[in-house]
């Protein structure tokens, strides 16, 4: 129970969650005050003063996300970049849009005051930091694991910080200077462009493979819970194939006074079991596959599972089994040999055909199921209807079956639950299909599965199931 | 399969591995026992649907499994059957003794591992059937005390679940019964994204980490999904 109390990671993040709000507030508020101090006069001090200190004091913290996120998930370096790829164009935008400001009051002697040479100090610091970062970026995105940034954002990059060493420089002369007011602006513009842009390609890169990575992990989490929730199942089948074997085994050995009728029918029981524990016990994917289905991609753990249990069905024997065992709970099924074979797994054929003949007795409570097996082209099919359904009988019912017979669930007749799906998910995993075919006057489902090819049975990944029924035989 | 010759109690088994249910039912016929086998559906259906099934046998004793295919927990019947005057005697592969301990307390006479001998088992019927006791008191102290330990933990495993909205129940539910994200969305008519979503805030209600974590602690805690529709 140690793992069920495993405090949610997710519970954490709000921490560092607040931090980014918190910072992307501040950064907006120096934004929106350094627009107005451009709108309102370029030369006007005041508002290009408050959006300097407010820049100077929050421009470090555009780093605390980034600080926050590596602190946290040291081994993610993907989030640590995109975070400190945001955070060096944020300062160097507003830098630059400040560069700009500041060059309409660098001849106010205010301007020269100890304080301000300070404040420009703190501001160029920061500046050079992002730009050492910045290098440092490329550095790693060109020969660590991590792809940090195309070609284009990597010339986004360098264009825009070319053009922040140039405004800054530029912004330094005086503002008489035609020339350098020219440069400061187009250096101003082009820098913030290519980095916003180079950021944003960057940026939006990231997060799309992040995106990838995750619902990549996400399916590989669903396949091993999956898993995980069918090897449960199977421990559980395998425990009560042991304990049923054991039980009978016993009884065989030790009561002398069982009627040849019931030795004979535990014994049959017992191989069928034993077989079926053999095949639970069996290596995933150690036997060849006996479709002929194209396989493109590896075989999934399921579907290995899936297949190292496909056989060749002696349809005979798996119905009779259910036919028998429905009888003695005093459930009637009409039903006749046939001497068909097919491929598949005979233990999930057998689930799937009780699943459908509680469907049909739920659809039609008051009459008896039937059951008919018939050759249709390279496939075999199982029919399991209700009484009502003539056409099952007479055989007409393959010819409307292009018409009549649907994929389930089907509006207005049964609506697919766990036990159709399940159905359905069987027969898929072993190359069959499950169709609905549902009118006013009963339900009809189709169980359809590969008919076996003409190795004998005997060949290696063939293994043929136990158990034969005369076909003469009509119950 | 009942066979004749109503000597000894009316005995019902409640099993759904055919052939640990037939041993049972032909040692049992040997022995004299009128014993009946109540079928265990392959879809889901409600628990007092399988009460009535058992009692319209009219058993004297009940040889119960745990693990009951698509009906799922056995032990939910266990105190309705109790208390209609039937003896239940869990028969189960399970080992887990605090799962033993909760079906003592639904009123189970006694729990036996399906590894056990079948003389022990039929051992157990025997003395039922001459009103004889089958557990001794230290067994069932300690059965009744791993129980209440676990279910203290559940208590607090309840309180979470508790937390879920309907339809996080509904994809929890879901999940138990062994299906994937996409098998619900499609099901469910919505996107898997959605579900996804669905998923999470069930994971954070529950303060876990996973989708395995998560049923195993409705499994642990007792949970059952609300009730689907009875066609499947």
């Amino acid at each position: 129970m140690r793992s069920l109390t495993v405090k949610n990671p997710f519970a954490d993040v709000s921490t560092t969650s607040w931090v980014v709000r918190v910072t992307g507030a501040l950064i907006l508020l120096t934004a929106v005050l350094s627009v107005v101090g451009l709108l309102h006069d370029i030369g006007s001090e005041s508002a290009a003063r408050v959006a300097t200190v407010v820049l100077a004091t929050t421009s470090p913290l555009v780093f605390l996300p980034a600080l926050t996120t590596y602190l946290r998930h040291r081994t993610d370096p993907t989030t640590v970049s995109a975070w400190m790829t945001l955070s060096l164009t944020t300062v160097a935008s507003l830098g630059l849009l400040l560069a700009d400001t500041g060059a309409g009051w660098q001849s106010d002697p205010v301007r020269l005051s100890v304080p301000s040479l300070l404040l420009e100090l703190a501001l160029t610091v920061v500046l050079l930091m992002a730009v050492a970062v910045a290098f440092g970026l490329i550095a790693v995105g060109a020969v660590g694991r991590h792809r940090l940034c195309d070609h284009c954002a990597r010339v986004g990059l360098a264009i825009g910080l070319v053009s922040v060493g140039t405004t800054r420089v530029a912004s330094w002369r005086a503002p008489e200077d035609d020339l350098s007011a020219t440069i400061v602006v187009v250096a101003c513009l082009l820098g913030s462009t290519a980095f916003v842009g180079a950021s944003a390609r960057q940026a939006v890169g990231l997060l799309r493979a992040r995106a990838a990575r995750l619902a990549e992990l996400q399916e590989r989490v669903d396949e091993l819970e999956a898993l995980e929730s069918a090897q449960r199942v199977r421990r559980h089948e395998v425990a009560n194939a042991v304990a049923s074997i054991a039980m009978a085994s016993g009884l065989l050995h030790n009561s002398p006074e069982l009627t040849p009728q019931d030795r004979s029918h535990l014994e049959e029981m017992l191989e069928h079991e034993a077989g079926r524990l053999s095949r639970l016990l069996s290596p995933a994917g150690a036997v060849t596959s006996p479709t002929t289905r194209p396989r493109q991609a590896p075989l999934t753990p399921a579907e290995a599972e899936a297949e190292a249990a496909l056989e060749v069905i002696d349809l005979d024997a798996t119905l009779a089994r259910i036919v028998d065992s429905e009888a003695t709970v005093g459930r009637d099924i009409s039903w006749s040999a046939c001497g068909l074979r097919a491929v598949g797994a005979a233990d999930d054929v057998a689930e799937v055909v009780r699943i459908l003949l509680d469907n049909a007795r739920a659809h039609e409570p008051t009459t008896r199921p039937r059951i008919v097996v018939r050759q249709a082209d390279d496939r075999v099919e199982v029919v399991v209807a209700d009484a009502h359904d003539t056409a099952v009988a007479t055989g007409s019912h393959a010819a409307r079956h292009g018409h009549g017979v649907h994929p389930v669930p089907i509006a207005g007749c049964l609506e697919e639950g766990a036990g159709l799906a399940l159905a359905r998910r069987l027969l898929e995993a072993q190359g069959g299909s499950l169709l609905l075919d549902c009118t006013s006057t009963g339900a009809t489902f189709v169980l359809s599965l590969p008919a076996p090819t003409d190795r004998p049975p005997g060949a290696p990944g063939l293994a043929a199931s136990s158990g034969s029924v005369d076909p003469s035989s009509t119950r | 399969m009942t066979r004749a010759g109503s000597v000894r109690p009316r005995t019902v088994i409640v099993e759904d591995h055919a052939l640990f249910a037939e041993s049972l039912d032909i040692a049992m016929t040997m022995e004299g026992y009128d014993v009946r086998r109540v079928p265990v559906p392959e879809i889901a259906v409600s628990a007092a649907q399988m009460v009535a099934a058992v009692l319209k046998q009219q058993p004297r004793i009940v040889l119960l499994d745990l693990d009951l295919g698509a009906f799922g927990d056995g032990s939910r019947i266990i105190n309705p059957i109790a208390r209609a005057g039937a003896n239940v005697v869990v028969v189960t592969a399970s080992l887990d003794q605090a799962r033993w301990g909760g079906c003592v307390y639904q009123g189970a006479r006694k729990v036996m591992s399906k590894t056990r001998p079948l003389n022990e088992i039929l051992a157990v019927v025997r003395r039922l059937s001459q009103g004889l006791p089958v557990m001794d008191v230290d067994e069932r102290e300690g059965l009744l005390a791993l129980w209440q330990a676990q279910r203290r933990d559940s208590e607090e495993h309840r309180e979470r679940l508790d937390r879920l909205t309907p339809r996080e129940r509904q994809v929890l539910g879901s999940l138990m019964e062994g299906h994937q994200v996409k098998d619900i969305a499609r099901v469910s008519v919505v996107s898997e994204a959605t579900v996804r979503t669905q998923v999470k805030a069930i994971l954070a209600k529950l303060e876990v980490s996973s989708q395995i974590s998560a049923v195993g602690l409705a499994r642990s805690a007792g949970w059952e999904p609300p009730a689907r529709p009875d066609a499947s």
